[in-house]
């Protein structure tokens, strides 16, 4: 049995070559929040545990020309406090919705979504909103549509030698509208048995509907052609052809379904005001 | 053979500490088992229960789910750091009058969520304080002596809804 | 009596409080020894199997590991009523979760390596996963040793070759005649989930094997004297040689009210030389291994008259009772004799059959059976009233218990008994239910939208226990005339020490701060407690705290009618001081007497003072193996609950908008404790209405074994508005005339959410947990079956 080594690099580069040389055997740590738990429970074991907090500009976040640039190391609560655009309306309240407070202080909006665990709360407003994950390893930086980068349960198109360094949310129009919606099995902390979020954006006539917890990869799907005459029959037939829910300890098809179609309507309903 | 230990120098309830960890070791079981602070509680070890809440640089985190080494540098503020000068503080004190503690294991990690409310929010709402222990699980006390005892220390200003509580049994939770 | 030192009835601080709140309460977690290793377990994968073959070599080789043990190494079997446990699985094992291995090492992280470099080849054999099919003619034996098993006879029945542990039977009267002569019958089924306790702290235990077969034994447990007298019989030892420490508990709601983890750690212990060995359950071990609350399918069939009098019962209770009877085979006893609920039932038979299956077993757990009974009889008497056309508070009203009435077992009602009438009144009030019931009736469709219902339920339940059961007392006085109180009833949160205090100081009449109730348990030190279970330790611990504080009294008495020449029956005790009753001013302070008097010339007399008292149950039989008739209770207490919900139609989210639950307490002893106590155990009730249950695959695995997927209620999850109201009639012999309340709060908690959901939506609920998924699809069958055309399910008549 060996106990992991612990690396706290202070740049991105000391980060990518501590990948590059124990490629496979070392894991990322930001958060921790869900690291820690496979950890304790044995289900991973890696060698190099490379702490990610020591880069400062993995701790900004900020909004500049590209959009809202969230760091690896920026917790979810950070976001619930210094961010308060109605624009991101959908991305706030499925922060706030995650977990709980204590949780949020350790866990990051980027390893919400570089875990990629189906019922990550932060995906569904992310693909909505169209943004991305920026990643940097030997061969270069790269940025892919969050959409895109999740590819399975638990699996991205990260390659082992590569950190996954900010989410970007490209600049939203003004007057952006955006919602989400979450069920769980408690009114306190919970994964999402389903999840839902919606945005409507002005300017570029967008309409986007984004669902959780029912596909291993993300389910975005465009209504744009609705977008004048929004049809929230037609919306949801698009959806429920896009998702696979599976029956769980959590909850069944049909009630992931069904639920999945009562959100949406309720966000249909937010939505016209 | 002894794996090789990671220095760790920290700040615990006001007191620097400066020890070893393995890497692997939790801010829990160093708290538990180095520094011999075993006030704060593992109830789950997966950051779901709250036993395990501790105040560091000024936020409450599950310290289940961090390592000793990332809070290297950090102040850190457990339950028994709480009380000053031999006086249980006010939200302590409030606990007590209020009948706020049963078994006690949830407590010391309640304790901590609730006094960095305060410290944040000083005139929380009953929703503000539900929210801010929702990640600390009782079995005992179904909450209502907890919320009770926090809505006593917030400052004595009414909140900001200004919906009305009575004070005798049947308390009101206004929310929404 | 002065009624300067009255605590009874009154909130003084809990003093436990204080170091919890500071973080200096020691639980067993945070204890340590010198020398003391660590112990993890593995545990089996299979609901069912044979054990091939076990090979430990590995595993010992891991540095730092000092003991593997297996169970072909330990030939006891153990349990509280049936010896049909293993310490570790040999040969077979007969659940999911049941540990297989123990290791002992230097630290845990090694226990835990070493657990998983043992090597275990299984055969799966064929499981049996739930009470129906347990019982199929051919089904697989969970035991089929079951007949060689020593259990405690004439109490216990079980059935050689079958799955059942026991089966209770109560047969009042002539069921058959009764429905015959019923102007409408009824028969409905109900189902109830095991679920779990969870308590905050897991089972906890630190053992230490000393030579000559002693051994000291810390543990996290509701009961010393059972760990004590349960590791004397195993290991064959004198009691002498055990001691049994128990510090502070991090909750138990009857999950540690047996043995549990203490074998185990003290045979490693033993086989590390003595080293003490500390175990400590993760929580999913807490979910998985440590025992659960019985699942239950309740049949019943009611025969009433036109009016809603009862007239016959016959209830089946079928006890999902896991791999080991452990307390299911109480539990089966004591839920049947309450079976018909809190009801006048001239005609009632009851078949309680506790079974075992091959899921992880049920132990005691609040309300002993009673939540899981109450489920089906207070829902079934909704339907009943509904069917009629009665209100369900008239209907509960006409057939309540009153004086002169018999219970099933045959006891006769009395004045003292207590007023299930007036509890179902206080509640029913404070929801404003019955001017709601008056004014509406549920829908004969399903309503969309969010709607509202409200819904009453109640409820009762005696102590269950052993015709022997007692508890005896010691009360020490200091030399400032302060006190310990010893006594080794446990509060693990419930706060019996803090009303026994205030009984104590009253006794004495002395300032409650100066009683220590000592919190810490030992064996050797403390006399001797039967259980803290079954809410009868403020019961009996009150009475024998004041037969002990009396007995300090005598004892003063004298010295003091020395020292004051004045007859005894002179003397007053007044604010820690004795004076004459005619002469005020000839009084001796208790400081003067309570180590004994000294004159002036240097004699000394009387000496320490130590009160003892003791209280046995009074006047409880054995109940009739044929029929159940007897005397089971030493008192009964009742109460109710009266809900109002709001429900989401559209997702099934049920909110508790208001519920208000009333005991008859015979005397609150301490009022913050009793309205605490009611919260919590209300809390615990939601959670086992809509959130809470196990859920096991196919192959009866458990699926929900952490936090992630087993919920309970979070501060979120409140209730809007909780009330407690109680009513005061007074139990005879109970210390100031109380009784127990400790798990009363839970029952009934889930049939009054129930009953509100068919005022709310005209929908039949027969399943716990109710979950928003439940809910919901109940709802939509119903749309569905309208849109049909069909007929809402009426209620099953016969």
């Amino acid at each position: 049995m060996t106990a992991p080594q612990y690396e706290r690099p202070n740049t991105i580069d000391g980060v990518v070559s501590l990948l590059a040389e124990n490629s496979g055997d070392a894991a990322l740590l930001a958060g921790g929040t869900d690291l820690l738990a496979q950890m304790r429970s044995r289900l991973v074991r890696p060698g190099l545990l490379v702490d990610v907090k020591g880069v400062e500009e993995l701790r900004r976040l900020e909004q500049t020309d590209a959009g809202l640039s969230i760091g690896a190391a920026v917790i979810l609560n950070r976001i619930l406090e210094e961010q308060d655009r109605p624009e991101l309306a959908a991305l706030v309240q499925a922060v706030g919705e995650l977990a709980s407070y204590p949780i949020r202080n350790r866990a990051t909006l980027v390893g919400n979504v570089t875990n990629a665990s189906p019922c990550a709360d932060t995906v569904p407003p992310l693909c909505a909103m169209g943004a991305s994950v920026e990643l940097q390893g030997p061969r270069g930086s790269r940025r892919i549509p969050v959409v895109e980068y999740i590819t399975g349960n638990r699996e991205t198109r990260r390659a082992a030698d590569e950190v996954a360094t900010q989410v970007t949310v490209p600049p939203l129009s003004r007057g952006t509208w955006s919602g989400f919606r979450k069920r769980k099995r408690v009114r306190g902390h919970d994964l999402a048995l389903a999840s839902v979020a919606l945005l409507r954006d002005p300017e570029r006539r967008r309409l986007r509907l984004a669902v959780g917890s029912c596909t291993p990869q993300p389910c975005l799907v465009e209504l744009d052609d609705m977008y004048d005459r929004p049809d929230v029959d037609e919306a949801n037939r698009r959806v429920q052809d896009g998702i696979h829910p599976i029956d769980d300890v959590r909850a069944s098809i049909e009630y992931r379904r069904d639920m999945v179609e009562v959100m949406i309507r309720r966000l249909f309903v937010e939505m016209r005001g | 053979m002894r794996e090789k230990e990671l220095p760790i120098k920290l700040v615990v309830n006001g007191v620097p500490w400066e020890g070893t960890a393995p890497a692997e070791m939790t801010l829990l079981r160093l708290l538990r088992e180095r520094i011999a602070l075993t006030g704060t509680k593992e109830g789950c070890g997966i950051g779901e229960c709250g036993a395990c809440t501790v105040i560091v640089d000024g936020r409450p985190v599950p310290s289940c789910l961090m390592l000793a080494v990332e809070a290297d540098g950090c102040q850190v503020r457990t339950v028994e750091g709480e009380v000053r000068d031999g006086e249980l503080s006010p939200l302590q004190q409030a606990f007590v009058e209020h009948h706020a503690v049963q078994c006690g294991y949830c407590t010391p990690g309640m304790l901590m969520s609730a006094q960095a409310l305060l410290e944040r929010n000083p005139h929380p709402s009953d929703e503000e304080i539900l929210e801010a222990i929702a990640g600390n699980l009782c079995r005992c006390t179904g909450y209502a002596a907890i919320v009770a005892a926090i809505r006593a220390c917030a400052d004595g200003a009414p909140p900001p809804t200004g919906a009305q509580r009575p004070e005798t049994n049947g308390e009101e939770v206004s929310r929404d | 009596m002065t009624s300067k030192h009255s605590y009874v009835g009154g909130n003084h601080p809990r003093p436990d409080a204080f170091d919890k709140v500071t973080g200096e309460a020691v639980y067993v977690p945070d204890m340590g020894l010198p020398g003391m290793l660590h112990a993890r377990m593995r545990i089996s994968p299979h609901a069912a199997a044979r054990i091939l073959r076990v090979d430990t070599e590995r595993a010992r080789a891991l540095p730092g590991v000092r003991v593997v043990l297996t169970g072909d190494a330990l030939d006891h079997q153990l349990g509280l009523y049936m010896a049909d446990k293993r310490i570790l699985a040999r040969g077979v094992v007969r659940y999911q979760g049941e540990p297989v291995v123990a290791v002992a090492a230097e630290t845990e992280a090694i226990a835990a390596e070493a657990c998983d470099l043992v090597e275990v080849e299984y055969e799966p054999l064929p499981a049996v996963l739930d009470p129906e099919a347990a019982l199929l003619e051919g089904a697989p034996l969970v035991h089929p040793d079951l007949h060689t098993y020593s259990h405690m006879k004439g109490v216990f029945f079980p059935v050689p070759h079958s799955n059942i542990a026991h089966h209770q039977k109560i047969r009042k009267g002539d069921v058959e005649r009764g429905f015959a002569a019923s102007a409408r019958v009824f028969e409905e089924s109900f189902q109830n989930p095991p679920v779990q306790h969870v308590p905050m702290e897991t089972h906890a235990v630190i053992a230490r094997a000393l030579t000559r077969g002693r051994m000291d034994v810390i543990t996290s447990a509701q009961s010393p004297f059972t760990v004590r007298n349960i590791l004397a019989h195993t290991f064959k030892v004198p009691h002498n040689n055990v001691r049994v420490r128990i510090p502070t508990v991090g909750g138990g709601f009857g999950g540690k009210a047996g043995i549990h983890l203490e074998p185990l750690a003290y045979v490693l212990s033993r086989e590390a030389g003595g080293r003490p060995v500390k175990l400590v359950a993760t929580r999913e071990e807490e979910f998985n291994t440590l025992p659960s609350r019985q699942g239950l399918r309740t049949r019943i069939k009611t025969g009433v008259t036109a009016e809603g009098k009862l007239v016959a019962i016959r209830v089946q209770y079928l006890w999902d009772a896991g791999a080991h009877a452990d307390y299911g085979v109480n539990i089966g006893r004591a839920a049947a004799t309450a079976g018909a609920g809190p009801y006048s039932v001239p005609n009632c038979h009851v078949d309680s059959l506790v079974v075992y299956t091959n899921k992880v077993f049920g132990t005691a757990f609040r309300g002993f059976g009673h939540l899981e009974v109450m489920w089906g009889v207070e829902r079934n008497m909704d339907i009943i009233a509904h069917a009629l056309g009665i209100s369900p508070f008239a209907l509960r009203h006409q057939n309540f218990l009153r004086p002169g009435d018999t219970t099933i077992t045959g006891e006769v009602f009395t004045e003292g008994h207590g007023r299930p009438d007036l509890c179902l009144q206080q509640v029913a009030e404070a929801v404003g239910y019955d001017r709601h019931s008056r004014e509406h009736t549920p829908p004969a469709r399903v309503p969309s939208g969010r709607v509202r219902g409200r819904g009453i339920a109640a409820l009762h339940k005696a102590p269950a226990m052993p015709v022997f059961t007692a508890c005896s007392c010691i009360i020490k006085f200091n030399e400032d005339a302060s006190v310990n109180v010893l006594i080794s009833g446990t509060d693990y949160g419930q706060g019996t020490y803090t009303a026994l205090a205030g009984v104590a100081a009253q006794e004495l009449s002395i300032p409650v701060e100066k009683v220590l109730v000592t919190f810490d348990q030992d064996t050797a030190t403390q006399p001797y407690d039967w259980q803290t279970v079954a809410s009868r330790f403020s019961f009996m611990g009150g009475n024998a705290v004041i037969a002990a504080a009396r007995d300090c009294l005598d004892q003063m008495r004298q010295t003091a009618a020395a020292v004051l020449h004045a007859p005894p029956d002179d003397l007053v005790f007044e604010d820690e001081a004795i004076h004459v009753r005619q002469n005020p001013h000839q009084r001796l302070d208790y400081r003067e007497v309570v180590m004994g008097y000294t004159f002036a010339n240097g004699n000394s007399i009387g000496g320490p003072v130590n009160g003892r008292g003791r209280y046995i149950a009074q006047g409880l039989t054995h109940l009739d193996p044929a029929t159940g008739q007897g005397k089971a209770a030493i008192n009964w207490t009742y109460g109710a609950h009266a809900v109002e919900i709001e429900v989401d139609t559209e997702t099934g989210d049920v909110d508790v908008l208001n519920i208000a639950s009333s005991f008859d307490a015979g005397r609150v002893l301490h009022e913050g404790m009793c309205r605490t106590q009611v919260e919590g155990g209300v809390l615990q009730g939601i959670g086992s209405s809509l959130i809470e249950a196990f859920k096991f695959d196919e192959r009866g695995r458990l699926l929900n074994s952490s936090f992630v997927d087993y919920k309970i209620p979070t501060a979120l999850d409140m209730p809007r508005r909780m009330s407690q109201h109680f009513v005061e009639t007074p139990q005879l012999d109970g210390p100031h005339g109380a009784r127990g309340i400790g798990e009363h709060p839970m029952i009934s908690v889930p049939s009054a959410i129930g009953n509100a959901l068919y005022d709310a939506l005209g929908i039949q609920l027969h399943e716990l947990p109710l979950t928003p998924e439940r809910v919901y699809l109940a709802i939509k069958r119903a749309r569905a079956r309208e849109g049909s055309g069909a007929a809402a399910e009426p209620p099953k008549e016969a």
